[in-house]
Formats: structure tokens, C-alpha cells, sequence
């Protein structure tokens, strides 16, 4: 690590020598221990390469697999993506949800109405432009495996049925180019300064970080609309150091738009030193370990009687059905769950109706099977996936796929119903 | 005559029923925005929910004609018509026939009763095609257990939704149980006459009677 301020030098000091430093190891090339050394050359600066090594190019075979994989996976119906035609509205989650809440969605007002009543989901969602800041490597393993990155979104990234090479491939795909050398440290203390005068803190969490509160005045004014689009994207500062390239980090915070046009992330004033000084905060300033995974505890079943109007109301036509429904009965396709969609094999399972969830899905081997099996502690599959997503937001990646997929766990106070419902016969 | 209904109207091609497209949300909602044959369908559906077999056929008859007679159809509209028809074939095969519900299909009489079940039966099973949900499968076999020469294809139906943990419905198991204890699987009726019993559905009569 770079903890050592004394040694950072002025920019413009460590730019004077840098000529003088390049000529001697020119000279030094080769020639062994006793070549001769200047007893009048300042101390070296901090190492500039991260810890890291630079990421190369990505493989041109590995972009091409996972271009072909956004297709699959339908990135489009989510993100933006630089040269690609997004999603119809029907099929665009979140424009659909935005062109509802903004009243622009073609229904009837009372509809719409109800719907904005509804809606809190996938509501803003990045768009993937100027993603060469981040780490390829970083970007593999978080496909794969994706976290809470954005505390204000109320959805997260899913966890695709993707393996780790497919993962890799986008990643390649999303991040073709090389990394660029990493810049000089920055003074750390100095970051420390900026984080607060800068306000940083006002849209980002930087968990096990120390708290440095906002300045009481924004470094730059900002619009309501930009400051809660800014609330809602702002990514946990946490994670910045595995996830960004140093250097682009720093190019980063001396123009965000730049990068990045429509980010909600302001240009900030700042000179190239402080830009580094505040690089240097977020990726080196030591952090708390993160809190322990929860164990997600199975609710005991209830003694009282459980009805399917129950269950229906509070669980399935919450959330579920959005996903899972029957093509003869809701709009569209019956969604992603049902007929299939962002890479998901169709499972034909409908849980907007009572008949639709006894019917069950169908498995990998293409038999219908029961979602009220019991797996092998006993859970029944339907409670188990709703436990998953539990699992997942606590940090687990567990073998059955957390649903509802990326959004915020069922309450385990009503999965406790559902898993009294299925015990009890699943009366009506 | 019956014959001649039944077999005019499985050949009868249906024209597409044009009702107006409605609006999509998400691609996948919640609910859909209501058209008027929208609100037919779903006002049958609850009727025949509650075995009110008559009213939910002229509902149907109301928005579809003999359109929901006619058979299999494709294109837009496709999904709606299936709703209403699969209304119009579980009418028939609940009331054992006794609904009439147009093309001399259905009624008091037992050659009418007959046609409207092959009727019904066939419709179902056009329905249900190569890969049937458990739901069209469980409403196939309501339909063929009206025909004596159904019963034997209905119970093995039945059975396996049983055995998979799939049974949709309440009245699928109490037919099951019926059709077992045919059979003289006492056991397997007995068990489904308890899983019955446990979906606790309104209407639906679990125990048998000593006859069945």
C-alpha cells in the first residue's frame, strides 16, 4: 500500500526529475551493482504501478463470444449500450417503469395510476458507456457473482445463468481496451480533505470507511433531478479500489460527463494533484472488515390457518407474477419466468393464478416438476428460492438462483406464510 | 342432426375474433388493461368458478357467438379465444352436458349431452397440444371422464399430475379419487380424497359417495 506522505512529492517537482531519472536508468541498463550513483539524487517517488498488473487488451475472440452473449443475455432490456438499439418499451424494463411514473406510458390515467402506486423498482439503471474506467477482471467476477454496488437503487445487478467464462467473455466484450499506466500516488491526507470539502459523502456510501461528513455547500450546484439520480446511482466507494483502473479513476474525477455523458456524477473542481490526493483516499484509506453474513434463518411454521388469498396478496401478485405469469392471461409473453428471456431457459411457471403455481415449472430435463418439492433438508423449492435471494444479498452465492431476481428479498416473515400455506395442503 | 352440429363445428374454421389489441406494460404486468371481451372472459371465468355453467356459456355467447365454438384458431386474438372456449368446454363437461351452448351442442337430450362432450373433449385436447400445462391436462381428463370410453385415459391422466405433486385443482383430485376408487385403488382414492379435502376449495365436493 501507499501509506507513506512524507514521500509524496509536489507534481511539480517529481515532473523536473522524471527526465533526470529516466536518463540514469538508461544508463544504469545492464551494468551491474557498481555502476556508479548520484549521492545527490532525490529518494525515488512511490512506486506508480498499482498492485495490480495492467490489464492487457482483451482477447478479440473473447469481445466476440460476448457480444454474442449481451444478445443472449439481453442487456438491452436494462442498460444502455453504445451501438445498440435498446429494448422495445414493451420488453424495457426500466423505460417502462420511467414512462410510467413520468405519466408517458400509453395507458388509461387510472391505470396508470395504480401502476405508479406499484412501481419501485428497476426504476434507473446505469447506462454502460465509458466502461473502460473499470477493471475487466473486476467486472468478470461481479457478473458472476453480482452485489449490492449502488445502496440507492432499489434492484441490483442479477445473478445470470452465466459461468465464469462466459462471464469473462462479457466482461471482455463491455471492456476491450487496455488499462492505462496508473499515475503517481496522491497525498492521502490531502484525499481525506477533499472527501469532505467536496462532499462526497452527500450521494456515496463508503462503507468501513471513517465518516467525513458533506460540507455544508455543494463544490458545484446541482439540479434536484441530477441530485437524485445522483442519490440513486451513486455506487458504495467501497469497492472503488478492485473496481476502477487507477488511472482512469483519476481522469474520472477530474471530468466525469467527459467520460461518461449524462452521468449524474458532477465535474468537480479539481486540479490533477487533488484529483489524485482523492484517488489516493478512496483506494488506499484503510476500511472496517465488512459486517459477517447473516445466517438467513427458515421462519418455523405458523400454527395459524394460511389461505391462498393470503399468500397471493401479500407474496405472489406482490412481486412474483411480474415475471411469472401465463401468456393466456397476462400481457405479453408471461414474462422472462414463464417464457423465458435475459438468457433464462423458458420455465413455463405461472404464479399469477392458484392453477398456475400448483401446475409447477419445467426442469432442465424438460418434465414439469413440482415447485412445492421438498429439497433435500426438507425446504419446499418455491421457499427455498425466496431464502436464496436472502443468501445472495447477504453475500452467498447459493446453488438455487435467489428470486425475486435482484430486487429486495420477500420478507422472511412472508415466506414463513408461504411455507405455512404449502404444509398446510396449499388450501384456497 | 347433433352429429351434423358437432361435426360443422369442428370444422368450421374461426374467423380471428378481432378484439382490440390491449395495451402492454412491460412487456409482462400485472393486470391488463380491461376491453370489453376481456371483461366477458373474466366475468365467465368467475361463473363458471362458481358453477353458474349456464351463465357462463351465454356470457361467452354473448361476446364470441359461435365463434367459441369454432376450432383451433392462430393470429391475434388466439389467446382470448382459447379462454373462451376452454370456458365453454369445462361448462359442457361439468354440467355433464346439459348446458346448450349453440350449433345443437348440449341440452336435455342425451344425443345433445354426447355432442357437446366429444365436443368439449376434443376442443380440450386441441388445446392442449403436444405439451400440456397441468391445468389443461387436468381439465382434459374432467372432460373424458363424462365418456364411459374416457374414464380409462382421464384416471392415468390424473394419476400422473397426482404422483408429480401437480394437481391444479381441487376438482381434480376428487375426480381422481372417484376414478381410483373405480378402480379399486381404495389407498390412492383415499389419498386424494384427504388432498382434496386440504385445498379446502369452495364448491368442490371431496368425499364420495357411496355410489361413485
Amino acid at each position: 500500500m501507499r501509506r507513506q506522505p512524507e514521500l509524496v512529492r509536489p507534481r511539480t517537482r517529481r515532473r523536473s526529475c522524471a527526465p533526470l531519472l529516466a536518463v540514469f536508468s538508461l544508463l544504469s541498463c545492464g551494468t551491474g551493482p557498481q555502476d556508479p550513483v548520484r549521492a545527490d539524487i532525490p529518494p525515488a517517488p512511490p512506486p506508480a504501478a498499482p498492485q495490480i498488473a495492467l490489464e492487457p487488451p482483451a482477447d478479440p475472440a473473447a469481445v466476440a463470444r460476448g457480444q454474442a452473449l449481451i444478445d443472449r443475455f439481453e442487456c438491452v432490456r436494462c442498460h444502455d449500450l453504445p451501438g445498440r438499439e435498446p429494448a422495445p418499451l414493451e420488453k424495457h424494463c426500466v423505460r417502462c417503469h420511467q414512462d410510467i411514473l413520468a405519466g408517458r406510458f400509453p395507458a388509461p390515467p387510472g391505470t396508470l395510476r395504480e401502476w405508479q402506486g406499484h412501481i419501485t423498482h428497476l426504476t434507473d439503471v446505469p447506462a454502460l458507456h465509458g466502461l473502460d474506467r473499470f477493471r475487466r477482471a473486476w467486472l468478470a467476477g461481479w457478473l458472476h457473482t453480482p452485489h449490492d454496488l449502488r445502496p440507492g437503487l432499489d434492484s441490483t445487478m442479477p445473478r445470470l445463468a452465466l459461468g465464469t467464462a462466459e462471464a469473462a467473455d462479457l466482461a471482455a466484450a463491455l471492456i476491450p481496451a487496455a488499462e492505462a499506466a496508473a499515475p503517481a500516488a496522491g497525498d492521502l491526507a490531502r484525499g481525506r480533505e477533499l472527501f469532505g470539502d467536496k462532499s462526497c459523502a452527500l450521494c456515496h456510501r463508503f462503507t468501513g470507511a471513517p465518516n467525513i461528513a458533506p460540507a455544508a455547500r455543494l463544490p458545484v450546484p446541482l439540479d434536484e433531478a441530477q441530485l437524485q439520480r445522483g442519490l440513486a446511482q451513486a455506487p458504495d466507494l467501497r469497492f472503488t479500489r478492485e473496481r476502477m483502473r487507477p488511472a482512469a479513476l483519476v481522469a474520472w474525477l477530474l471530468d466525469p460527463p467527459r467520460h461518461k455523458p449524462g452521468t449524474p456524477m458532477p465535474k468537480i473542481p479539481l486540479d490533477e494533484a487533488d484529483a489524485r490526493a482523492l484517488a489516493a483516499y478512496v483506494t488506499e484509506v484503510p476500511l472496517e472488515p465488512p459486517p459477517a453474513p447473516k445466517h438467513v434463518q427458515r421462519l418455523p411454521l405458523l400454527e395459524r390457518r394460511v389461505t391462498w388469498a393470503e399468500v397471493e396478496a401479500k407474496v405472489f401478485k406482490r412481486t412474483c407474477w411480474h415475471c411469472h405469469s401465463d401468456p393466456d392471461y397476462a400481457r405479453g409473453d408471461g414474462g422472462p419466468g414463464n417464457s423465458g428471456g435475459y438468457g433464462f431457459t423458458p420455465r413455463r411457471l405461472d404464479l399469477a393464478s392458484y392453477t398456475g403455481i400448483a401446475s409447477g415449472s419445467v426442469g432442465d430435463d424438460g418434465k414439469r416438476r413440482s415447485v412445492f418439492a421438498p429439497l433435500a433438508d426438507g425446504t419446499p423449492r418455491i421457499v427455498a428460492h425466496m431464502l436464496a435471494r436472502h443468501a445472495e444479498v447477504e453475500g452467498a452465492a447459493p446453488e438455487l438462483r435467489g428470486m425475486p431476481l435482484g430486487l429486495t428479498p420477500v420478507p422472511l416473515a412472508d415466506i414463513q406464510l408461504v411455507d405455512t400455506w404449502i404444509a398446510q395442503g396449499r388450501p384456497q | 342432426m347433433s352429429r351434423l352440429a358437432l361435426a360443422l363445428s369442428l370444422a368450421v374454421t374461426g374467423a380471428v375474433v378481432s378484439l382490440p389489441n390491449v395495451a402492454d406494460a412491460c412487456g409482462n404486468t400485472v393486470r391488463r388493461l380491461v376491453d370489453s371481451g376481456q371483461e366477458y372472459v373474466q366475468r365467465a371465468e368467475l361463473l363458471l368458478a362458481k358453477a353458474q355453467y349456464r351463465k357462463a356459456v351465454s356470457t361467452i355467447r354473448e361476446a364470441f357467438g359461435d365463434k367459441a365454438i369454432a376450432a383451433h384458431m392462430k393470429g391475434p386474438g388466439a389467446h382470448l379465444h382459447g379462454r373462451a372456449q376452454r370456458i365453454v368446454a369445462l361448462a359442457v363437461a361439468r354440467s355433464g352436458g346439459a348446458v346448450a351452448i349453440g350449433m345443437d351442442l348440449g341440452g336435455a337430450a342425451q344425443s345433445r349431452k354426447d355432442a357437446a362432450i366429444a365436443w368439449a373433449v376434443l376442443a380440450l385436447r386441441l388445446q392442449a397440444g403436444d405439451q400440456p400445462t397441468p391445468a389443461q391436462t387436468a381439465e382434459l381428463a374432467e372432460a373424458l371422464a363424462r365418456q364411459t370410453s374416457g374414464r380409462a385415459e382421464a384416471y392415468d391422466l390424473l394419476k400422473g399430475l397426482g404422483d408429480g405433486d401437480l394437481m391444479p385443482t381441487a376438482q381434480g383430485w376428487a375426480l381422481l379419487a372417484e376414478l381410483s376408487k373405480e378402480r379399486g385403488d381404495v389407498e390412492g382414492s383415499k389419498t386424494a380424497v384427504e388432498r382434496c379435502v386440504k385445498m379446502r376449495a369452495r364448491g368442490v365436493k371431496c368425499e364420495l359417495t357411496e355410489q361413485a
